[in-house]
């Protein structure tokens, strides 16, 4: 057996200790690595390191480690909550003197905020004073640039959503505004440009958007729910991100739900939530999945808990309820033990921990 | 007909046969095989003996294909030294096995992630070059990773 001694280091290149070794420890270990020495902390806080990085955690093959945590967000303070690990991390306060208003989306360990300008005080405003997009992990944020309408900024604007496109290696964030108006802010040239919108001005306004797959957005499609009448019937609908077109792609199997919430998009599928409340006091949740174009729904598990929150990559379906959060193996239809109390904001997002800067494209 | 054999020599100029269907599971030796049809000796100068005896075993395999994912887990568990981690990692990397390199790699990763600062730097044979005021600053901004 060979001991340290025998290692020269020619013999052993940085390129297996950075590049191959690095990425796979947990985010925690990374952060503390940064103090080993200068090499790895440079290393550590480049956009090569990222991006290998990303690789890693959003990598399909991979069985190790995945890390899906559940960002719990406070006016003025966060926490997170590893689902897996099954711990919570410490509050810890916002980088940011503002308070954080509105989580609107999370994209490759990135969140996207609406902010308020008063620290401290809560109030309740219909627009928000700017907008960030945030790394909880590392703490680098960046206030986007001012929209054009400022209706964009309205949190009324019912679709807001952060997402990468592969294409173009760019975050975006779509916005549509109460007038019917699409609007795209690309970080890379941190602008907003107006969509030439085909939106109807008879048809009411698409929103619980996702994104696809956390998240690489191969085909550039975003998908909506989209109300169809006052009665609570929704239709799943798509933006075409290379045509700008609007498309109402499929109907929900039919059943009498009252909130409706898009979990996850995979390649290939898209995976539907229902909250159904036909019996009194009692919630139920059925999970569909439905292929690309929607002919063909699937329903996956039916559960008497509160909320789904996320796929995980092991096909099960990690959810809350009255008592806390547990995974559901879908296949099965069982759960497993319960932990932590239910957060009671359902708008809390899933969101994994990237070194993603959100100042890739501009030095600060 | 007999399967063709190749031959490969280590950095301390050890021989190894192995058989030609095997050994080009390492894209680096297949490659090298294609261009020049290796009938001759093929020297690994950066890999030493014993690194290369386990690289020899792992490509002797006889697993089935659903079972090699647990198989090759295994393999480098039973070998849960950090240098020979190490070394057997940098041989799979310049002989291009992605399952032995990926594997090797993730159990070094495992070993040394609640390591501390210094067990860090001993384990991988780095040197501090970091002023404990550098390392302060870091651990400030940082705390709660700590």
């Amino acid at each position: 057996m060979a001991n340290l001694e025998e290692i020269t280091p020619p013999n052993l290149s940085p390129e297996i200790v950075l590049f191959h070794i690095l990425p796979r420890l947990p985010s925690k270990s990374l952060l503390r690595s940064k103090c080993v020495c200068k090499q790895w902390r440079s290393f550590l806080t480049s956009p090569l390191f990222a991006k290998i990085h990303l690789h890693h955690v959003t990598a399909v093959d991979r069985h190790h480690d995945l890390k899906v945590l559940y960002l719990h967000v406070w006016p003025c303070a966060f926490r997170t909550i590893d689902c897996e690990a099954r711990s919570v991390s410490k509050i810890r306060r916002y980088p940011f003197a503002r308070c954080a208003t509105v989580t609107t989306s999370t994209v490759n360990g990135l969140v996207c905020m609406g902010m308020q300008p008063c620290p401290g005080k809560w109030e309740n405003t219909d627009e928000f004073s700017d907008m960030i997009i945030w790394n909880p992990l590392t703490g680098e944020y960046k206030t986007l640039s001012t929209p054009i309408d400022t209706k964009c900024y309205s949190n009324k604007a019912l679709a807001f959503e952060l997402y990468y496109t592969c294409s173009d290696d760019d975050y975006k964030i779509l916005s549509i505004t109460t007038d019917r108006n699409v609007y795209v802010y690309s970080l890379r040239s941190d602008s907003w440009r107006k969509l030439e919108s085909t939106l109807d001005h008879e048809d009411r306004i698409p929103y619980y958007a996702a994104a696809g797959d956390r998240n690489l957005l191969d085909d550039e499609k975003l998908h909506f729910l989209w109300p169809l009448e006052i009665n609570r019937r929704y239709v799943v609908g798509r933006l075409d991100l290379k045509t700008e077109k609007f498309t109402k792609i499929a109907v929900p199997p039919s059943c009498g739900y009252v909130r409706l919430r898009l979990t996850v998009v995979r390649r290939g599928w898209i995976e539907l939530t229902i909250f159904d409340i036909a019996a009194p006091l009692t919630w139920t949740i059925q999970t569909w999945r439905m292929n690309g174009d929607g002919s063909d729904w699937t329903n996956m598990v039916n559960t008497s808990y509160y909320c789904a929150l996320s796929s995980l990559r092991n096909g099960s379906l990690l959810v809350v309820n009255r008592n806390g959060i547990c995974n559901v193996d879908v296949e099965k239809n069982t759960k497993d033990r319960n932990f932590q109390n239910p957060p009671h904001d359902l708008d809390s997002r899933m969101y994994i921990e990237t070194f993603v800067s959100p100042n890739r494209f501009h030095l600060y | 007909m007999s399967k063709k054999t190749l031959t490969l020599m280590s950095k301390d100029k050890q021989l190894f046969n192995i058989e030609e269907h095997l050994a080009v599971q390492s894209v680096t030796i297949r490659n090298m095989v294609k261009e020049d049809g290796a009938s001759s000796v093929i020297p690994l100068p950066r890999v030493d003996s014993e690194t290369l005896a386990l690289v020899i075993e792992y490509l002797n395999r006889q697993q089935a294909p659903e079972e090699d994912e647990d198989y090759v887990k295994k393999f480098v568990d039973e070998r849960g030294e950090i240098p020979t981690l190490l070394e057997l990692a940098q041989a799979a990397l310049d002989l291009d096995i992605k399952k032995l390199m990926d594997a090797a790699c993730m159990k070094v990763a495992d070993l040394i992630k609640d390591f501390t600062l210094e067990e860090v730097r001993e384990a991988l044979r780095i040197e501090n070059d970091r002023t404990p005021e550098e390392e302060k600053a870091i651990r400030d901004e940082f705390q709660w990773a700590f």
